[in-house]
């Protein structure tokens, strides 16, 4: 009986929050941010819904803010940071890439994330989840 | 008509060469040889063919990359697509996927983007050029004595 409620509280101590607080989220620590939806719109306001596979978009995105910097999982694709604000716990970053400008804001408290990609013909949405690993 | 031996294997040789261009669907199914050519002379006309094909049209079904699909962020894949996009881009004088070929040369994350527009344009160029390599290829072998189905 001993021993089970010892292996009761070490798998609890498993389970439950540990003492140590989870990286925040306001762009100190990097994270990582996985896309649920994608959308796409082209000049005619037509609009679809498409994949991150369809549309060449990594399905995790690593946002490094410290080092100003947005890369695909394997670092193979990366995308510069080029400016960075905080505003009543949302965190916004910007950038542009071969003639397209993108904009993100990440909710700090819930991860939440949306973000806008456009260039002179069309435009992508992106909805995702960050966290701070 | 019963189908010489000879005429199968030409067929079959034809599947072979078929073979070397992944992801391309080249406009040309069997080619008959109707004056009797050995598979050998099939095989030496038809390489000659894409040859001469290619060089007419500017495509090389065996170098193009199939169109954007598949999973992403690597490396390899990526730059096969922008390749091929920009291939098509240029082919056509359009610039759809100018921005997602550059990304993908230089491993851009957002530039690498592509729109279904872009995507179709790619495709729908690759799909011309591969018509044009195979009317080419066709007239090709039937000038030099086969049916080209």
């Amino acid at each position: 009986m001993r021993r089970l409620i010892a292996i009761g509280i070490l798998a609890s101590s498993a389970v439950l929050p540990s003492a140590v607080p989870a990286a925040p989220l306001d762009g100190s620590a990097p994270m990582l941010c996985a896309l649920s939806s994608v959308v796409e719109c082209g000049r005619k306001g037509d609009c679809e819904r498409s994949s991150s596979e369809e549309a060449g978009i990594p399905a995790f995105i690593r946002v490094n803010v410290p080092q100003r910097l947005l890369s695909s999982l394997d670092g193979a694709r990366t995308s510069p940071i080029m400016n960075v604000q905080r505003s009543n716990g949302q965190l916004m970053l910007q950038g542009t890439q071969n003639e397209r400008v993108w904009g993100a804001v990440i909710d700090e408290a819930s991860g939440r994330m949306s973000a806008t990609a456009g260039e002179a013909d069309g435009a992508f949405v992106l909805i995702g989840t960050c966290i701070a690993p | 008509m019963q189908l010489s031996m000879k005429a199968l294997t030409g067929v079959g040789v034809l599947f072979a060469a078929a073979a070397v261009a992944p992801g391309i669907v080249v406009a040309q199914g069997y080619v008959y040889p109707t004056r009797g050519q050995s598979p050998q002379q099939q095989q030496k006309d038809q390489g000659e063919c894409h040859v001469w094909a290619t060089q007419q049209t500017g495509v090389n079904p065996g170098a193009m990359a199939p169109p954007p699909s598949g999973p992403t962020g690597q490396v390899a894949g990526t730059a096969a697509r922008g390749a091929a996009i920009g291939a098509v881009g240029g082919a056509i004088g359009g610039n759809a996927g100018k921005g997602a070929a550059i990304g993908a040369a230089t491993g851009a994350l957002v530039g690498g983007f592509r729109r279904a527009d872009q995507r179709r344009a790619a495709e729908q160029s690759q799909a011309q050029a591969s018509a044009a390599y195979g009317n080419a290829n066709a007239a090709c072998l039937e000038g030099r004595g086969y049916t080209v189905k």
